[in-house]
């Protein structure tokens, strides 16, 4: 992955574009067979156009080159569709195409030249062009070969034609030989001129792609390095992404040894915490070591240097495997064919609390930006095991808190169970006959305890709502069903009291999402109260809808004594009892409303009250409606 | 009384009861309750004296504290029971101070000695609904 950072340099073949050159030489050789089809057409409309002007060459010659290069033309396309995706990738392959496209146009050239007056010909100028591009598809050195061979070909024209071995086919305007009077002694160092415009060309044209490359190859780089970057910031990420979801260490130990791995590049990854006392490394978490290595295996600190020279304060330690004195288990390295390793510090709160280590299996393999990468990778996985100690220790806390309360629960019932059985003995006369006094007074005492375990219990379910982490288990609920079990439970009490108690539901309320026992409890709690602190010959109202369609509200109304406003804002807090409750109702605990409003929340919910003294109380639940609409049944 | 009145039909039948509780007040209150309707009372303060007794004569029916000397000694006593040919068919009523709800969703403290399996198919909260209590005894006697 060093590799990556400073940019591709593998060795290319002699002769061979780089991989780079080659992509763009491939671009380049379909651009050239699509543009060599006009130059057919070129040739024979320029023909036209010089005739037309009054000038006289071969023509027949002529237009058979014209037809040769496109016929050849078509050869290379065929070639081109011919060639499958795998062969442009060989290198090989699409240098030998490109030396038959310049190959053939050199002929085609040479003969147009040729027949166009040879060394005089106005067709020279083309040449250039010719140049340009080989020098684009080429290496430095075939550029120039190939602008000599243009020159020396020219050269040879020249030379052949004047001593008569060739025809010479000039080009005439009336019966005036076009440059005619270019003869030996000048022509020489207009092909000099000629050849060293080539060169020229063929330099600044190479030198320009040279320039060009380079850059190409540094932005490749950086790219490169870009996407290295972007792929250890995704797996930092991922890392912090995983801490959030998952709280036990564990899993996000196997989650980010296994990143790293991969990241890395490297064979294996390992988190090593250190033991209480500082003496030794406990293998925590690994990917990729033998299982022999790993298991039941911890680091002694002391025998180990590489590890205690982190332990001891180093930012980072890097270490060949050759030299196994540096290693407490360099056998076991060795032979898991480990070569380098790389160990940081995983620090939380200023304190090592273990080792991250990365193991490769190519020699001295880690460099600056690997370590730096790694640093940060150790300060994350540090914070995760820190994370997960602290949701550890508050999970026990809260399970130990909870079995407190259940003892709690179990040792105060315990003792009122047993008292409430001997009253009952006592009250039913099981122990003789009672007087009217005796019977009143034990009726108190039952009723004092009874009170009491009623605190306990509430108690209970105020600590369980508090306690227990999670929602509570919720099913879909039909509001209606609700106001059916709330009339049917209070009808009774409400006709004793003579108090004109109505629910209602209208027809469209949606169902809820709420645990049934504890929406229930919060709704009785609601409704005892309203019958309980309203006098007789009053009245109470329910009345269960739907505000929103994604809401349901249920508002419990009385026409009591309603709340004096000073109490208000206390209402809600445990044991708190308003001085006029007292005054109505002498024993009550003090917290349903607490309660109420525990399990309301609890169900994302909310409770309100609006009171006037002596003239009613209205209190209103709003819960979420349950996505259901309708059609299930509200039993649990 | 009714249930004093209640006490003639049951007294023909003289069912015995073992109670099973460490609290010796619940211990007498459920003798005194269940011997006035008429059945017969046997008691023990644990589950090794529970098992003397099961040892001497195999009640009709046993009542069982669930929380003792170890909080599921209770347990322990009625699956052994539960395993026991000899007394797989002896209903067995369960005590518990817990409340039913907390057992329910608190940690569960039974969760991991129970998996799913619960050893008596009835359970009662302390302090007894004692007339319910009786109601339900008489309703498994008359079926066993």
């Amino acid at each position: 992955m060093e590799k990556r950072l400073t940019g591709p340099k593998q060795p290319v073949p002699d002769g061979v574009p780089s991989p780079l050159f080659l992509e763009e030489l491939k671009d380049r050789s379909r651009w050239f067979v699509f543009l060599r089809f006009i130059v057919a057409p070129g040739i024979l409309l320029a023909s036209g156009a010089a005739h037309l002007l009054g000038y006289r060459f071969h023509t027949p010659a002529i237009l058979a080159i014209a037809g040769m290069i496109f016929a050849y033309n078509l050869v290379f396309l065929a070639w081109i569709r011919k060639m499958s995706p795998g062969q442009w990738e060989s290198p090989r392959i699409i240098a030998k195409f490109t030396y038959w496209q310049l190959g053939a146009d050199y002929t085609a050239l040479l003969l147009l030249i040729h027949f166009t007056g040879g060394a005089a010909s106005p067709v020279l100028f083309f040449s250039i062009f010719h140049i340009i591009l080989a020098a684009m598809l080429l290496p430095r050195k075939y550029a120039y070969m190939f602008a000599a061979a243009v020159a020396a070909g020219v050269f040879l024209i020249g030379l052949a034609e004047h001593s008569g071995w060739i025809t010479r086919h000039r080009v005439y305007y009336g019966a005036e030989p076009v440059l005619s009077h270019l003869q030996p002694p000048l022509f020489i160092p207009h092909l000099l001129f000629f050849t060293a415009s080539l060169l020229i060309t063929a330099f600044l044209v190479t030198t320009i792609m040279r320039l060009f490359f380079l850059r190409v190859r540094e932005l490749d780089t950086q790219t490169g390095s870009l996407a290295e970057y972007n792929k250890r910031f995704r797996t930092l990420f991922s890392l912090v992404e995983t801490m959030g979801a998952i709280r036990q260490s564990d899993p996000v130990l196997a989650v980010a040894t296994r990143e790293l791995a991969s990241v890395m590049g490297v064979r294996a990854t390992s988190v090593k915490l250190l033991s209480e006392d500082g003496s030794r490394l406990i293998y925590r978490g690994n990917y990729g070591l033998p299982e022999t290595f790993v298991r039941n295996k911890s680091v002694d600190v002391a025998k180990s240097p590489l590890n205690r020279r982190i332990i001891e304060g180093e930012a980072f330690v890097t270490g060949d495997v050759s030299k196994p004195e540096s290693f407490q288990f360099g056998e076991d390295l060795a032979a898991a064919r480990i070569r380098s390793v790389l160990f940081v510090p995983m620090v939380a709160e200023q304190k090592t609390i273990g080792v991250l280590g990365a193991y490769c299996r190519l020699p001295d393999r880690f460099s600056r930006h690997d370590i730096s990468f790694f640093q940060l990778a150790a300060g994350l996985v540090a914070i995760a095991i820190e994370n997960s100690r602290s949701y550890e220790a508050i999970e026990n806390l809260t399970a130990e808190r909870s079995r407190f309360m259940l003892r709690i629960a179990h040792n105060l019932r315990a003792p009122l169970g047993a008292v409430l059985g001997m009253l009952e003995l006592l009250r039913e006369e099981h122990m003789g006959p009672l007087t009217d006094e005796q019977a009143e007074y034990l009726r108190r005492i039952d009723r004092r305890i009874r009170t009491m375990l009623e605190m306990i219990n509430q108690l209970m379910t105020l600590a369980r709502t508090r306690t227990a982490p999670g929602e509570p288990e919720k099913t879909d609920l039909d509001a209606r069903w609700l106001a059916g079990r709330l009339e049917r439970t209070f009808q009774s009490m409400a006709v004793e009291r003579n108090i004109d108690f109505k629910v209602h539901a209208a027809e469209d309320v949606p169902h809820v999402q709420a645990n049934a026992d504890q929406i229930e409890q919060v709704l009785e709690n609601l409704v005892s109260n309203a019958i309980k602190y309203t006098p007789d010959g009053g009245k109470v109202k329910v009345s269960f809808s739907s505000p929103s369609g994604n809401r349901v509200m249920i508002t419990v109304e009385d026409t009591g004594i309603g709340i004096a406003e000073n109490d208000l804002p206390q209402l809600f807090s445990e044991f708190f009892r308003a001085d006029n409750a007292r005054e109505k109702e002498e024993l009550g605990t003090g917290l349903g409303l607490a309660i109420a409003r525990e399990i309301v929340e609890a169900h994302q919910g909310r409770i309100t009250v609006e009171s006037r003294e002596k003239r009613g109380t209205t209190f209103s639940v709003t819960l979420p409606a349950s996505d259901n609409k309708g059609n299930t049944h509200g039993d649990k | 009384m009714k249930r004093i009145a209640d006490k003639e039909t049951a007294m023909e039948k003289r069912h015995e009861i073992l109670v099973v509780d460490d609290d010796k007040d619940i211990r007498d209150v459920l003798r005194i309750v269940l011997e006035k309707n008429g059945y017969s009372v046997r008691l023990a303060k644990n589950g090794k004296e529970a098992a003397k007794e099961l040892q001497v004569k195999k009640p009709d029916l046993m009542v069982l504290d669930i929380m003792m000397s170890t909080d599921t000694e209770g347990f322990d006593l009625a699956f052994e029971l539960l395993n026991n040919p000899e007394f797989e068919s002896m209903p067995i009523i369960l005590l518990t101070s817990f409340l039913e709800k907390v057992r329910e969703d608190g940690p569960d403290q039974f969760q991991h000695i129970l998996g799913e399996q619960w050893p008596a198919k009835w359970m009662f909260e302390k302090p007894l609904n004692t007339e319910k209590f009786l109601k339900k005894l008489e309703g498994i006697l008359v079926n066993t």
